[in-house]
């Protein structure tokens, strides 16, 4: 499958800086909960690091506090940017994308131009420049990617995979850390090593994934591309003046939000509920409720906005209340009840059973019951009574 | 017919909704069924007979095993197989430790 990868070098870098000029010439790291998450290139030991090791390490760079909402936005920004020339797109790690081009060779003059008109779609949506590898594979396209520098692309021919990957780094496996210590410590360095082995010994050696880490060497990649799928969504945010700490404030804005969002949903139902706090434009709290069942109520969503809200303890004052609903359903799904159950109609229900029974001399119509709920076996956990028993 | 232990220690290795089929008794839920599993070499599951077709296991899922009721004259041991078929349905199956034979697990 011809496969194109387009990738962001250190992406939350690039967002980073493309979000504020002044970092553009300073080595910057992006930390998380005391762990670096990127770093730009003139400091790239410090991807390795603990903030506090990068920051006796790197005395001079610049830090700054990972803003993933923002790293989202602009991954959607990709995401729709390469949708505009192949429609089956896969997102990948943060500032990663895949698509099928099986196809489209035909609407460019060779691939070189498609990859182009890739980077430029990007370029134009995120303002940022993006690799682009073409394969056959994920794999080979995503090696060619990152190998490639920013706003140029490397097209591997088809059938030439395992010649392109011969000499490429074992450490481009996507494999844990632990796995590339290993072919390390094998002396398997490259990918041309791995393949030149016998399949067989490469899986008595990893094991299952033994099979798959010499096909991927050996250039075969049968992973299929797996696009993303729309989902709608419904999205409110509301920002105040000034920023605010009391939860009373976060409640009412959250239930203005709700409220307009019901009223969008339309007789509709949502199954989930995305609750966001932010301070200039950072998220510094967010929490994804999953509804017991899909529900238009909006009693139901402010009882848990107020649960959630009022205990809160915030690090910090925000500005901005955002709530999106997601897994939106046509219809209410609230299963009524077979029958009510009222006398008359139990009477009725246990005559029906009674004559179903003498009309065919057996039961009908069982219950379930449990015998043993807890048992390991899903075959011991319950059994059909006889409704009548 | 049930399986019956090779080892002879009475009764049948594994029971079936067949066992208490009858009517007016107590009828099992999610009784296994007896399944056609083809394996590698490795003795994994690589392809299920569903609806007098082979499909190949796209991925396992998980394994896991169950040891049960070792002390008695009736144990249980099988390893069990969540696997994701070629036509994107997932199915658990388990080969019966004591009585070799295959069988899918349902879950109500």
């Amino acid at each position: 499958m011809r496969t194109a990868c387009i990738a962001i070098p250190s992406f939350a870098v690039a967002v980073e800086r493309r979000a504020d000029a002044r970092l553009a010439e300073q080595p910057l790291i992006v930390y998380e909960r005391g762990a670096v998450i990127d770093a730009s290139t003139d400091v790239a030991s410090a991807r390795v690091l603990t903030v506090r090791q990068a920051k006796a390490a790197c005395p001079h760079a610049v830090f700054v506090e990972a803003n993933h909402a923002l790293y989202r936005d602009v991954g959607e920004a990709l995401l729709d940017a390469v949708e505009g020339i192949s429609p089956l797109v896969e997102p990948a790690e943060a500032g990663t994308a895949y698509a099928d081009v099986l196809g489209l060779q035909g609407h460019f003059d060779d691939e070189f131009a498609l990859a182009a008109a890739l980077v430029e779609a990007v370029r134009a949506a995120t303002g940022l420049l993006a690799g682009a590898g073409i394969a056959d594979g994920k794999f080979a396209a995503s090696v060619a990617a990152t190998i490639t520098p920013p706003g140029d692309a490397g097209i591997v021919p088809a059938g030439r995979e395992r010649e392109f990957l011969h000499d490429k780094d074992t450490a481009l496996l996507p494999f844990n850390a632990n796995t590339t210590q290993r072919l390390h410590l094998l002396a398997l360095q490259t990918l041309g090593k791995i393949a030149a082995l016998p399949k067989t010994a490469v899986e008595a050696q990893f094991g299952r994934s033994g099979a798959r880490l010499w096909e991927l060497a050996s250039g075969i990649d049968r992973e299929p591309l797996r696009p993303r799928t729309l989902q709608e969504a419904l999205h409110e945010r509301l920002s105040f003046e000034t920023p605010v700490v009391a939860s009373e404030a976060m409640i009412m804005a959250g239930r203005q939000l709700i409220g307009r969002l019901v009223r969008r949903l339309k007789g509709r139902t949502a199954r989930r509920m995305h609750l966001q706090l932010l301070a200039d434009e950072r998220i510094v709290w967010e929490k994804l409720e999953t509804f017991r069942e899909p529900t238009g109520d909006e009693r139901q969503m402010l009882l848990i906005l107020k649960t959630r809200l009022s205990l809160l303890e915030l690090p910090q004052s925000i500005d901005t209340v955002a709530v999106t609903f997601t897994g939106l359903g046509r219809e209410m799904a609230k299963q009524a009840k077979l029958f009510t159950d009222t006398q008359q109609n139990l009477n009725q229900i246990a005559e029906a059973i009674r004559q179903l029974r003498a009309r065919y001399n057996r039961p009908m119509i069982y219950r379930v019951a449990e015998v043993d709920p807890s048992s390991r076996h899903p075959e011991e956990r319950s059994v059909l009574v006889p409704y009548d028993a | 017919m049930p399986e019956r232990s090779p080892r002879g220690r009475g009764g049948p290795a594994l029971r079936t909704s067949s066992d208490t089929k009858r009517p007016g008794k107590l009828r099992r839920l999610n009784a296994p069924r007896k399944a056609d599993v083809r394996t590698d070499a490795d003795g994994l599951p690589c392809a299920v007979r569903r609806g007098g077709q082979w499909l190949a296991v796209d991925e396992l899922l998980d394994r896991y095993r169950t040891d049960d009721r070792w002390w008695t004259a009736e144990p249980v041991a099988r390893a069990y197989y969540d696997l994701l078929l070629e036509d994107g349905r997932a199915v658990t199956v388990f080969r019966d430790e004591i009585g070799a034979g295959w069988y899918e697990q349902r879950y109500g």
